[in-house]
């Protein structure tokens, strides 16, 4: 996919959070610790999740790294089944997808000789915190943020932010100015804030 | 008070947003990844049991080991087990308690078998209380009581939902123990749940029962009662029986 055409999927079902049946079902087996159940969210979901662990890791792990991340994914979603108030999330796959993310960055920042810089600005957000926890809420303030950026400003938050790209990088990839860069970032941020004012919330940066 | 948020968290909690699925699926890999998975996952129930062992050999010499005696009460439906006598108290019409918020009656919903978009019906409530029964292996159905506006659906024996094919039926069997002043049983609503939706199937007003469910299409499925009259409803000898079609 190029740099700057970015595919975004918003559907109704991630925006409104809604389970399927065939969701909410494997959930409470899994719950109940049905090893089927498990067997079943790995075959409908391994290829996803390993998607998203290869593009964290296969510069730096091997094969059998991204498998190991990915098995230790799907473990913790075993481990942790008893706990999760799933409807916090908009689905298993996304809970799993933030697993997973989270286990390429750990990964990455163990990685021996490396050392992970991850691309981040820090919000200050006032207002309903507790509602801001639910990933899908989350979600929708993301994607409502990227839909009114313009497409290569769109591009480089999400390179930023998502695939932490350095600012040279995305400079180079895109034939732009470093500052420039810089100045769009910015722009996105404060649509980021405005739409999370929108929302109820008072952002400001740190 | 303002909290620290990530912008990158943000987004790794939106990462459903940005990838797409692979192309094809690498067999090899999924195979290996179950291997790692199912490895591990063993050695973790084995660990988990070596310690509910010690657990249960702590208890067992007399260490721990506390009895409340709490008086509950009582909800809107449930087993009749050692509170029978309170539970027929309470059987003459009087609603035990009722929440009420700005005008609206609250519903406890105590089962996700039923899709939220499904818990009402032109903008009323399916049910004051929803409640999930699990039915013996052999397929008893626990004595229970429902109350006015009250739910139970009922699960097998391990509270999942049945696996029907078109053609299968449910037969369900019971007594209601109840009547009005004069002699005749109280109201049910019978039916059944498919795909996070509510099916009514039957009315029914008898002592005794026997009601089939007919499955029209195969699926996963939990079957209702839902008491429609204004007092209480006992159930009793109760038989959840599931006949395969040919």
């Amino acid at each position: 996919m190029k740099p700057n055409s970015i595919f975004i999927r918003i559907d109704k079902k991630q925006a409104d959070g809604i389970w399927t049946m065939d969701e909410i079902i494997l959930m409470r087996k899994l719950k109940k610790k049905d090893e089927r159940a498990l067997g079943k969210i790995i075959d409908l979901y391994s290829a996803y999740i390993t998607c998203i662990v290869w593009e964290l890791l296969h510069k730096k792990g091997t094969k059998e790294d991204i498998e190991e991340v990915v098995a230790d994914t799907f473990i913790s979603l075993w481990l942790t089944a008893e706990r999760i108030n799933y409807k916090q999330y908009s689905s298993i796959k996304s809970y799993l997808a933030m697993i997973a993310r989270n286990k390429a960055k750990d990964w990455l920042r163990s990685y021996r000789g490396g050392i992970l810089e991850l691309n981040d600005d820090i919000l200050l957000i006032d207002g309903d915190v507790e509602r801001l926890i639910l990933q899908k809420e989350q979600q929708l303030i993301i994607g409502r943020t990227l839909e009114k950026l313009k497409e290569k400003d769109k591009a480089i938050f999400i390179m930023y932010y998502y695939r932490y790209k350095k600012i040279e990088e995305i400079a180079e990839i895109l034939k732009m100015n470093p500052q420039t860069v810089k100045t769009r970032l910015r722009r996105g941020r404060e649509i980021l804030k405005r739409i999370l004012l929108e929302e109820g919330y008072d952002a400001s940066e740190i | 008070m303002p909290v620290k948020f990530k912008i990158s968290e943000m987004f790794d909690n939106s990462c459903e947003l940005f990838e797409n699925e692979m192309q094809h699926k690498n067999i090899e890999s999924e195979k290996r990844i179950k291997e790692i998975v199912f490895l591990e996952i063993g050695h973790t129930k084995a660990k988990r049991n070596r310690r509910r062992y010690i657990a249960v050999l702590v208890a067992a010499m007399g260490i721990g080991g506390i009895t409340v005696g709490a008086h509950e009460v009582l909800k809107s439906a449930g087993e009749i087990k050692n509170n029978e006598e309170v539970v027929l108290e309470n059987q003459n019409g009087l609603a035990l308690y009722e929440k009420e918020n700005s005008g609206a009656i609250q519903m406890e919903v105590e089962t996700d078998m039923i899709l939220p978009e499904n818990l009402y019906k032109d903008g009323i409530p399916i049910a004051k209380y929803i409640m999930e029964f699990k039915t013996e292996r052999n397929g008893s159905v626990p004595e229970c009581y429902l109350d006015n506006g009250t739910m139970i659906v009922l699960t097998d024996f391990d509270g999942d939902t049945w696996n029907m094919k078109t053609g299968d039926t449910f037969i369900l069997d019971f007594i209601q123990s109840d009547s009005d002043e004069r002699g005749k049983a109280r109201t049910l609503e019978i039916g059944y749940i498919f795909n996070g939706e509510v099916i009514d199937e039957k009315v029914i007003s008898e002592t005794e029962n026997k009601i089939i469910l007919d499955i029209p299409k195969s699926g996963q499925y939990g079957v209702y009662l839902k008491n429609v009259s204004s007092d209480r409803v006992t159930i009793s000898q109760g038989i959840l029986t599931v006949e395969r079609g040919k």
